[in-house]
């Protein structure tokens, strides 16, 4: 009886490993029906050779396989990446986010670059990009963060600026739709803010963090429950829940983590579990609960990498599986 | 019990309160007080206007109705973790309910000992109880004081009536009154003590079927529910995100945030975050179980097919542990996000840096002479010799006007000039005629700007030299639109203004080369 080769084995079933040749950062799960996933993996290489590579995963078999021509350069790690939510029959499109916005058609064997989106009318320069999402209701749209205070919307279709708002005092760090034309925003300059395309006069600062200009991070907004959003702050361990009835005041901090945290994701078929993972090594699977207890809340289940997990995404194509990445190496767990 | 109902529907709205409940001793457990029935009087909210004024059409029934739905989303709220018994069609959900409905739905989890709370106490003295600022009484009066704050329930009355306590509530103060007692007992009746049993008990336990009753009253439908929330309400409201299983039309959601957020200010994070050592003290503990029996269901049986039953099997999560697994060491925090965050944009930037300080290196080598070599630091260590050379020649020319006129102090205006920048330097070299034999290229300076170029040359004059200049820049895609030419004993000096025509890559250098090799060729020419 070799239990420890039975339980290897049992593990086996519930996560797959991916060893890049690079560094992983930016992490993307296609939405396009094929028979294997595609997933896009961005290395993340301080000097200007960096390289996106789009392997696929084999649910059956639990296997990640390569493909060299589904490989391209890229100019410095890309900030994220990011499928088309709804591709069409014809190709997926992948994004990317950097110095400019870039989309690259997809095919089985090929990528071919479509646009490159740059908002400065003058001249080649453009702020840098920090990250953008993907319009899920209205597909066209792309809102991009950046550190020159603003975001800017764009119409994908027609390559061209739909409007640019300035959104905070400082630099934007991450972006994140609601609805077709409503969006949110963090920053550096600690806030919070959410814009209507109706009004694009105002905004709403739902939160703020609590020491004057702690930066704000990443944004995620439950896609299951819009009343809910989370973020991240810098050098902090705490998930920080958002309703955004409560300007303000967070309805739930989650402070389990023992080191900072570094990304966060909504469940995509449940309105009240949100993963997150950490300079901890690990990734938290929460659940919101009703009433929270004197103490805090604890995560429901727990699952510990081997170093520290720089990214994290659970999507509604794959809603069994959360993608981790860390050092090199990128896992889907089992949930 | 219909009877019972009716009663208790026909006395609440005599007195305009806003419900009435009726505790009965229960039938399992003796001598505890449990909810046997109830009537909502109190405000709804109705999230369709449109629903609103079709129920106005038969007001009569909706306070039965209202009762009854609120009964149904209780029991189907604390249906023991079946999900399969789960009614699809619930009439509401608690995003539909007041504050004060949500009191009333509470209040249905609600059992006394003989005793224990205000109607616990009110069976066991035989008294009337009449509490105003239920709001604020200590919980250990009013056990449900938190519930009652969070509904705007100010005035509680008990008093006994057959083998239970009836209980009357309202939103506003009302000091105590006598007639309103007696009012009331007018409309349910002052039953005879041999009816006692007049009510039976099982159907009070197992509570009412799909009994509609009629009743007429005008302030039935109020309106839709406007009242100030408060901090509990929104907590409760919070919580809502885990039933789903109503047809939750949220399209109106977000687009009505503002209005929401605007009215609700001072809420929740208290509650939730804090609110257990701040606000629920040991007594509210028993308002925590409560709600969390009635919630605790429900939300198990929306969770995904790994969570319903905590149940990792096939997951590579496993349940989470406080500091289990290795030692956490602190590393530099989040150092790739921060990466990713501050240090790529700035590589970006840093980038175009590199691409102007390129394009000043490219002006630099167009107006120096150079060895050949085409690196940054010989161009700088050219740029260096070739100041140097020049300020030599500075001198020598110094020295000359200083003989020739003492009185001009232009010596220091050509220093100054020669560390100022290249333009003054140009001049100066302009000055020096005897330079030009020495060093050839010196009679060429290109300087391109984007794609403004300037040119300037001098040399030997020739015939048709200015034709071919300009024939050769026309080549290089060179527009000119401003000339200067001059041409003193046999020296030409020519001025071009010009701009770059297409986005060829004619660099500066190129130009001076391409000109170059046009003086040379009509030098040798002739």
């Amino acid at each position: 009886m070799d239990t420890s080769t039975l339980e290897s084995q049992v593990r086996s079933d519930n996560f797959v490993t991916y060893e890049s040749p690079y560094t992983l950062y930016s992490m993307a799960i296609s939405s396009a029906a094929a028979s294997h996933r595609r997933i896009a993996l961005g290395s993340f290489i301080e000097e200007y050779a960096n390289r996106v590579d789009i392997v696929t995963f084999d649910e059956e078999t639990l296997s990640i396989k390569t493909n060299p021509t589904l490989s391209f350069d890229h100019p410095y790690p890309p900030t994220k990446l990011m499928f088309h939510p709804n591709p069409k029959l014809s190709g997926d499109i992948l994004a990317s986010s950097g110095d400019f916005l870039r989309l690259y058609g997809v095919g089985e064997n090929s990528i071919e670059p479509i646009s490159v989106l740059n908002n400065s009318k003058s001249s080649e320069f453009c702020a840098p990009l920090t990250s953008f999402d993907w319009n899920e209701v209205e597909p066209r749209r792309i809102g991009t963060s950046s550190i020159d205070t603003t975001c800017t919307i764009w119409d994908v279709d027609k390559g061209v600026v739909e409007t640019q708002l300035i959104a905070h005092d400082k630099e934007v760090h991450d972006i994140a739709w609601g609805e077709a034309g409503v969006f949110a925003s963090v920053s550096a300059d600690g806030s919070v803010r959410v814009f209507d395309l109706r009004d694009k006069e105002h905004s709403t600062i739902i939160y703020e963090s609590p020491q004057p200009d702690t930066p704000l991070l990443r944004l995620a907004w439950n896609k299951q429950d819009l009343r809910y959003m989370a973020t991240i702050l810098m050098d902090s361990n705490k998930v920080v829940i958002l309703d955004i009835r409560s300007p303000t005041m967070p309805v739930a901090e989650l402070e389990r983590h023992r080191g900072s945290v570094n990304a966060i994701g909504w469940a995509p078929v449940s309105n009240q579990h949100i993963c997150s993972a950490g300079d901890d090594s690990q990734a938290l699977i929460w659940e919101l609960p009703t009433v929270a207890g004197p103490n805090g809340i604890d995560p429901i289940s727990m699952y510990t990498a081997g170093a520290e997990i720089n990214q994290l995404q659970w999507s509604a194509a794959m809603p069994d599986w959360i993608a981790i990445a860390f050092t090199n190496k990128m896992q889907l767990l089992k949930v | 019990m219909e009877n019972l109902r009716q009663k208790l529907a026909t006395a609440v709205k005599s007195i305009q309160w806003s419900y009435a409940i009726f505790w009965s001793i229960s039938t399992t457990e003796p001598g505890v007080l449990t909810w046997c029935d109830g009537y909502y009087n109190g405000d709804i909210k109705t999230r369709k206007t449109v629903q609103a004024e079709e129920m106005m059409d038969d007001d009569e029934q909706v306070g039965f109705q209202r009762t009854e739905q609120l009964r149904q989303l209780y029991e189907l709220l604390s249906a023991a973790g079946e999900p399969q018994t789960r009614r699809p069609s619930a009439a509401l959900s608690p995003e539909d309910l007041t504050d004060t409905e949500w009191y009333f739905l509470v209040c249905m989890t609600f059992e006394f000992t003989n005793g224990q709370g205000l109607p616990g106490r009110t069976m066991a003295n035989s008294t009337v109880s009449w509490l105003c600022n239920a709001h604020f009484a200590d919980s250990k009066v009013f056990s449900r004081s938190l519930l009652a704050k969070s509904a705007s329930i100010q005035t509680v009355v008990c008093f006994p009536y057959l083998e239970g306590v009836l209980e009357f509530g309202i939103t506003e103060k009302v000091l105590e009154d006598q007639n309103i007692i007696k009012q009331i007992k007018v409309f349910i009746g002052d039953p005879p003590p041999q009816k006692l049993l007049e009510i039976p008990l099982e159907s009070c336990s197992g509570m009412l079927d799909h009994d509609t009753i009629l009743e007429y009253d005008q302030n039935l439908v109020t309106n839709t529910h406007n009242s100030p929330k408060n901090s509990l309400s929104h907590c409760f409201q919070s919580q809502e995100q885990s039933w789903q299983f109503v047809d939750d039309d949220e399209e109106e959601e977000i687009s009505a945030y503002q209005n929401n957020s605007t009215s609700s200010s001072d809420c929740i994070s208290q509650n939730l975050v804090n609110g257990p050592t701040d606000l629920w003290t040991e007594d509210d503990s028993r308002y925590q179980s409560v709600l969390s029996k009635i919630f605790k269901n429900n939300q198990r049986s929306i969770f995904g097919p790994h969570f319903r039953n905590c149940d990792f099997k096939g997951s590579a999560f496993v349940s989470w542990k406080n500091y289990s697994g290795t030692d956490w060491k602190p590393s530099s925090s989040q150092m790739l996000l921060k990466k990713a965050l501050y240090q790529v944009p700035k590589m970006h930037e840093d980038e175009d840096d590199a691409k102007i300080l390129n394009h000043r290196f490219s002006v630099l080598s167009s107006l120096v002479p150079s060895r050949g070599k085409v690196d940054k630091v010989s161009l700088l260590d050219d740029t260096i010799d070739y100041l140097k050379t020049l300020e030599r020649r500075v001198k020598v020319l110094e020295s000359n006007d200083h003989i020739e006129d003492r009185k001009n102090k232009k010596s220091d205006d050509v220093q100054e000039r020669t560390c100022d920048n290249y333009a003054n330097k140009r001049k100066a070299s302009c000055d020096l005629e005897e330079l030009q034999d020495e060093c050839s290229s010196d009679c060429i300076t290109v300087s391109a700007i984007e794609k403004d170029v300037t040119i300037e040359i001098r040399c030997r004059w020739r015939e048709n030299m200015m034709v071919q200049v300009f024939y050769a820049m026309s080549s290089l895609n060179l527009e000119s639109y401003s000339v200067h030419s001059s041409a003193v004993d046999g020296i030409l000096t020519l001025t071009i203004e010009s701009k770059l025509k297409s986005c060829t890559a004619s660099t500066a250098k190129m130009i001076r080369q391409a000109l170059q090799r046009v003086i040379n060729r009509t030098s040798s020419s002739f």
